[in-house]
């Protein structure tokens, strides 16, 4: 099962490299008579192939830790030693648990759904080998991430899925907007990395170690002695910071700004990235840590707020949007939202039961909304759409499935898991979550009118583009290939009958020790006895919300432009995402960029640039006149050879004397 | 002493029976490739005991001691000198596409005086008495004179030749002074009695000591003894000056270790400040100096200059993290330095400027090249800032943090002719827009030490802490 | 017999003899076939040290170890004649002073 482990987390990586040699290779030189799309279809063989045997490879380990089936237990491996200093070493490996395996499962398995639905997707871009190569190495170093066995390798595999994703969200680099988004993504990250970084370091501080085991048994043995040395100061300070590295990482409020405009990159990057995998990898870390924010109990309190607010702020900004892509990125932010305020009330396996589901059916709604792109010739707003679901009718009954699974709607997924984070929220402790459980269940609401605003507006009523362009396009929509369909029905069962099948997830004793709950946090374990009307509420407002959403854009859609006029300033307010990236603009882009050019003026020309020149021209001068020294003639190197001997011995005798 | 005591020194002995081999296939055939093959197969041959058999032990009774005694630690240098060896053998094969300098190396002759000065090597590296020592350092550097001053008709050559010539004579001359007062003062040249016979100390135990350090010195070219270097290099072929740049250095190094932690381990109070100032020195004046240059070749003799204060500083520390950590420095140096000078000779460039806008000319070249010079600089993730980050905690180790402040401050100068020359390949405008053709063998040399530049320095590990066990067991 | 000859008069001789060889290389500016003398003289010295401690020492190694440093010089002496004569033939002279193509 080692090897197996191994296998499978490097699988993706083998699978990039094999297609990145593929440029080393000049086809066209060495066998003229081939097509020039051959080393593609080489480099898509590879990297899909490596990635499907990557997902057989984690959905035996997952299995084989099912208690009924092989009943293997969690185990650690080292692979080598990275770094070994006096007094800390770094060992690269895995750590095979419950946790790691869930992520290991939903990682591989959308991974695989992109890279097949991508061959069709991508089929016509001169540089899809490109892509694949992205995708791959994106997959081996997000898998890297959720196996590590200490916080550096995690570290490592999260700055490399910060890069893959720049990458990606850039790969189409000629478009402007793209880069600008790559750009944005990696700059509004790193702040949070930055934050991470200084509780990584504290954390090394404080510990002495970044191995998940070691801190957590040093963690618990301070906890039962009651040691000083770990105070809690420190441990606020260390959660807090890394909860603002997974805030940046899940996009949520105040640093969610990334990710609609990482919406720029091809639309399967944004299924694997933006729905299933990078984004839930705060989720998971946070799990991860479970025993550092069991003991920090008012870092989780503001965990939960930040989930709660990401949660409704989220859903109220996608009402109005109009490309489909970004209505889904917002959900995305709304529903990593509810990750988070599970975490806030202690509710880890109802967070990872979310963060499983929320990848099957996001996934699933976001190829979906690449077939429509696809099939529409990349349009992707959804107000010159309209009458689809003639033209694409299996895409339009995935959609159906993905959005009820998002709505909350039985038996699909997304039910069983956002009510048990919404009944644990209600039912948490000295009733603390009755707030968040209100926000939640306003933003359930919301979600279902969102959700099916997308399919009303696209699928249904008539088709809006009335220009000759619109009509060229719309006749001549069309469903997507085999390739494309297949992966979204694999994620469409999932999206189905994850909810149910994985419903185990949500209890705490499923997850064999990988998590950690304070015993007097008891939300998990009270969410059965949550009261009738409490239970229901989000289920009926999710169907009222897909009624609404029926009357408002499938049939009466002038209604809702009267809707929008009537209430112009709430409609403003979500049109312009709450006005956060203006905000923004003004509180810390602008007078950065102010404050940049003060000091590149006076501090930087003046002063660094003097000093730094200034060093620079004495190091010059320094050498200039050393270098007269060296005379070219043999005597005198003899003689300062000798010189410096009887120099240098004289001064150890006299010491010595 | 039985058989499989002499099967310890089965590495020199197969090389030095290659050699003589050599000799016939080269006189014989006058085949260059023929011989140049076999000379790195004989490499290779010779490292494969040190790897299925690394043993340890003494060899050789006398003088109440042992000529030659080997330990994992002359395993890990012998090793280490073999595989740099012949990967410095292809900058001597012909190619198809030459310039006149390569030409002028590619004779039989050059593998096997290559051949002659690596057994030369080994030699120095196993010595435990003066004799051998004095042995291996002319068999060392006899051949190397030769070989700078093989362009017979360059005059250029013939003056590197010559002044490597009288300095290195005059070094070896006062290091075999030094001996001698040595022996007249103790009446031994083996290093164990020596070790114990220094531990009263005299004045002119002292002399003895510095004057024996100082052959070790002057090969290494650490200042005040290193004005042989920028002329040397810039004189002799240019495949040449990579290996005296590469090859010599180690075996040096391993002597000086050898020396310092063994018969002059008493005197530890009088060597250790010295050499730390020596490094000091070197390291800044190195740097200083490379940044004036516009001779590429005597730009890196410089920088060989500070990279050797670096080193040296392992070796100041006198503890096992130094000298393992001096070992993987050395590697990652003759590595680099190896890389580089097989990329001056791909681009023919003497002259800094001649590198201008070579990314445009060969991509390939200049990524190739940006590794080896980030490596050179320090920067991380290569080889270069783990070899100076190990150095420079194993000095703060042994209670010489000043020294580790120096080196800092030195590399951060030495950082800036590396990332000059980068700008130059990177930002300028070529004075001609040629592609640039790499002859096959330089495209195996600079691609092995790229990829170990780049491989070291992400997992340093695989080869330090195979150094810091050799520099565990010295004898 | 004026004294008895001690290790002392033999080291004496041979740093005499070492401070000449020095002195004909730092101070020589003229030919090199001088400062190949030069050398020999220090390898000289050396010997006599060697010879006369293994003498006064009673103890065989020394005069082994001229031996060697015989037979090496006059290999090294062998290199060096080569070198010079490489030089000649590409300056046409074997003035020390020539040897200054490369400086800086």
């Amino acid at each position: 099962m080692e090897n197996l482990a191994t296998l499978t987390i490097l699988l993706p990586g083998l699978g990039a490299l094999a297609a990145a040699l593929t440029y080393l290779i000049p086809f066209q030189r060495a066998l003229p008579f081939t097509k020039p799309s051959l080393p593609h279809h080489i480099a898509m063989l590879f990297t899909t192939g490596s990635v499907l045997a990557a997902a057989a490879g984690a959905w035996t380990i997952f299995l084989s830790l099912q208690p009924t089936t092989y009943n293997l237990q969690p185990f650690s491996l080292e692979w080598f030693t990275w770094l070994a200093l006096p007094t800390w070493q770094v060992s690269f490996g895995a750590l095979i648990d419950k946790l790691s395996a869930t992520m290991l499962i939903v990682v591989t398995t959308v991974s695989a759904c992109v890279h097949v639905y991508s061959v069709g997707y991508m089929h016509d871009d001169p540089s899809r080998r490109r892509f694949f190569i992205y995708l791959s190495a994106f997959t081996l170093a997000m898998l890297l991430l959720v196996t590590a066995t200490n916080l550096v390798q995690m570290f490592l595999g999260w700055e490399g899925v910060g890069v893959c994703s720049y990458l990606l969200i850039g790969f189409w680099h000629h478009k402007a907007t793209a880069n600008a988004a790559a750009i944005k993504a990696f700059i509004v990250n790193r702040v949070a990395d930055a934050a991470m970084l200084v509780g990584l370091f504290l954390l090394l501080h404080t510990f002495n170690s970044l191995t998940y085991a070691d801190i957590f048994g040093q963690l618990a043995q301070a906890i039962t002695n009651n040691e000083s040395r770990i105070t809690n100061h420190d441990l606020n300070l260390i959660a807090l910071l890394i909860f603002v590295g997974a805030m940046g990482k899940s996009a949520q409020f105040g640093l969610h700004t990334w990710l609609p405009d990482a919406m720029e990159g091809p639309t399967p990057v944004s299924a694997l990235i933006h729905a299933a995998t990078m984004v839930t990898a705060g989720v998971f870390l946070l799990c991860r840590l479970s025993p550092l924010y069991e003991a920090t109990p008012a870092v989780l309190h503001l965990v939960g707020w930040v989930g709660a607010i990401t949660a409704i702020f989220a859903a109220t900004v996608g009402l109005t949007q109009r490309d489909i892509k970004r209505v889904i990125a917002y959900s995305t932010c709304s529903q990593l939202g509810y990750m988070f305020f599970a975490i806030g009330v202690s509710a880890y396996p109802a967070a990872m039961f979310h963060l499983t589901t929320h990848a099957f059916f996001k996934g699933l709604l976001f190829l979906g909304a690449g077939s429509v792109i696809h099939g529409m010739h990349h349009e992707q707003d959804i107000f010159k759409m309209g009458a689809l679901r003639k033209a694409l009718p299996i895409t339009y009954g995935l959609m159906w499935v993905g959005s009820l699974a998002l709505a909350g709607i039985p038996p699909f997924a997304g039910f069983f898991s956002k009510d048990l984070i919404l009944e644990s929220a209600y039912m948490a402790p000295n009733g603390a979550g009755v707030p968040l459980y209100l926000l939640g269940t306003a933003a359930a609401f919301l979600t279902a009118v969102y959700g099916f605003r997308i399919i009303f507006m696209a699928f249904n009523g008539k088709f809006q583009d009335d220009s000759k362009h619109g009509h060229h396009t719309f006749e001549h929509a069309h469903e997507s290939p085999l390739t494309m369909l297949i992966p979204m029905s694999v994620l469409g069962f999932g999206a189905l009958a994850s909810g149910y099948l994985l419903s185990a997830m949500g209890h705490l004793a499923w997850w064999q020790g990988a998590i950690t709950i304070n015993e007097h946090h008891t939300a998990l374990e009270a969410a059965e006895n949550i009261p009738w009307y409490a239970a229901y509420a989000p289920l009926l407002l999710g169907v009222a919300g897909i009624a609404l959403a029926w009357h408002f854009f499938a049939v009466h859609r002038n209604k809702a432009k009267q809707a929008a006029e009537t209430f112009t300033l709430a409609y403003a307010i979500s049109l312009n995402k709450w006005y956060v990236d203006e905000f923004y603009n003004f509180l810390w882009v602008r007078p950065t960029a102010a404050i940049a050019r003060l000091l590149s003026s006076v501090g930087d020309k003046l002063l660094i640039d003097g000093t730094v020149n200034g060093t620079a021209a004495a190091a010059w001068a320094a050498g200039q006149r050393l270098r007269t020294t060296q005379t070219g003639l043999v005597y005198h190197y003899g003689f300062t050879m000798l010189a410096a001997l009887v120099l240098g011995l004289g001064y150890i005798l006299w010491r010595s004397l | 002493m039985t058989l499989p005591t002499l099967f310890l020194l089965a590495p020199i002995l197969m090389l030095a029976v290659s050699c003589l081999l050599l000799l016939m296939v080269g006189a014989f055939t006058n085949n260059t490739r023929l011989t140049g093959t076999l000379t790195m197969l004989a490499f290779l041959l010779a490292a494969c005991p040190l790897l299925t058999h690394p043993g340890s032990g003494m060899l050789f009774a006398a003088g109440g001691g042992h000529l030659v005694s080997l330990s994992p630690f002359t395993a890990m240098a012998c090793l280490l000198t073999l595989a740099l060896a012949a990967l410095t053998t292809p900058l001597l094969f012909p190619s198809r596409i030459t310039n006149n300098e390569s030409r002028i190396t590619s004779k039989p002759e050059s593998f096997i005086l290559l051949a002659l000065s690596v057994l030369g090597m080994l030699t120095l590296i196993v010595a435990s008495d003066m004799l051998t020592l004095y042995m291996g350092l002319e068999l060392m550097s006899f051949p190397l004179y030769i070989m700078a001053a093989l362009a017979r008709d360059d005059a250029k050559s013939s003056e590197a030749g010559l002044k490597y010539f009288v300095l290195g004579g005059f070094a070896s001359g006062l290091t075999l002074y030094g001996i001698s007062l040595l022996y007249a003062a103790t009446g031994t040249t083996s290093f164990a009695p020596l070790a114990t016979a220094l531990a009263a100390p005299a004045p002119i135990l002292t002399v003895g000591l510095v004057l024996t350090l100082l052959g070790a010195l002057f090969k290494l070219s650490m200042v005040p003894f290193h004005m042989w270097t920028p002329d040397v290099y810039e004189g002799a072929p240019t495949p040449i000056t990579a290996i005296m740049a590469a090859l010599p250095k180690i075996a040096a190094f391993a002597l000086l270790i050898r020396l310092t932690m063994g018969p002059f381990l008493a005197l530890a109070h009088t060597w250790q400040p010295a050499l730390a100032m020596l490094a000091a020195i070197s390291m800044l004046a190195g740097a200083t100096m490379a940044i004036v240059q516009t001779n590429l070749k005597r730009l890196l003799a410089y920088s060989t200059i500070a990279n050797v204060g670096f080193i040296a500083t392992g070796v100041v520390a006198a503890n096992p993290a130094g000298q393992g950590g001096a070992l993987f420095y050395l590697a990652v140096y003759a590595l680099t330095t190896l890389g580089l000078f097989a990329a001056l000779l791909a681009t023919g460039a003497t002259q800094t400027a001649h590198l201008k806008g070579l990314a445009t000319r060969s991509p390939l070249l200049a990524a190739l090249m940006l590794i080896l010079l980030f490596s050179l600089a320090g920067v991380p993730p290569f080889a270069g800032f783990m070899a100076k980050f190990g150095v420079f905690l194993a000095a703060i180790q042994g209670g010489y943090t000043n020294l580790a402040i120096v080196g800092v401050l030195a590399s951060v100068i030495a950082a800036f002719y590396s990332l000059w020359l980068i700008k130059l390949m990177y930002f300028e405008q070529p004075a001609s827009a040629t592609a640039l053709e790499i002859p096959a063998p330089l495209q195996i040399v600079l691609a092995v030490t790229a990829a170990l530049s780049l491989i070291l320095g992400l997992l340093p590990t695989l080869l330090s802490t195979l150094t810091l066990a050799a520099a565990t067991a010295l004898y | 017999m004026f004294f008895t000859l001690t290790l002392t008069h033999v080291l004496t001789l041979s740093a005499v003899l070492l401070a000449m060889g020095l002195a004909g290389i730092v101070l020589n500016r003229r030919n090199i076939i001088t400062i190949l003398m030069c050398l020999e003289l220090i390898l000289l010295s050396v010997n006599i040290n060697l010879v006369g401690a293994s003498h006064f020492r009673v103890d065989l190694t020394g005069q082994i170890f001229s031996f060697f440093i015989l037979t090496v010089a006059a290999a090294e002496l062998a290199i060096g004649l080569a070198i010079v004569t490489l030089f000649f033939r590409n300056k046409g002279t074997v003035e020390i002073d020539a040897a200054g193509l490369m400086k800086d």
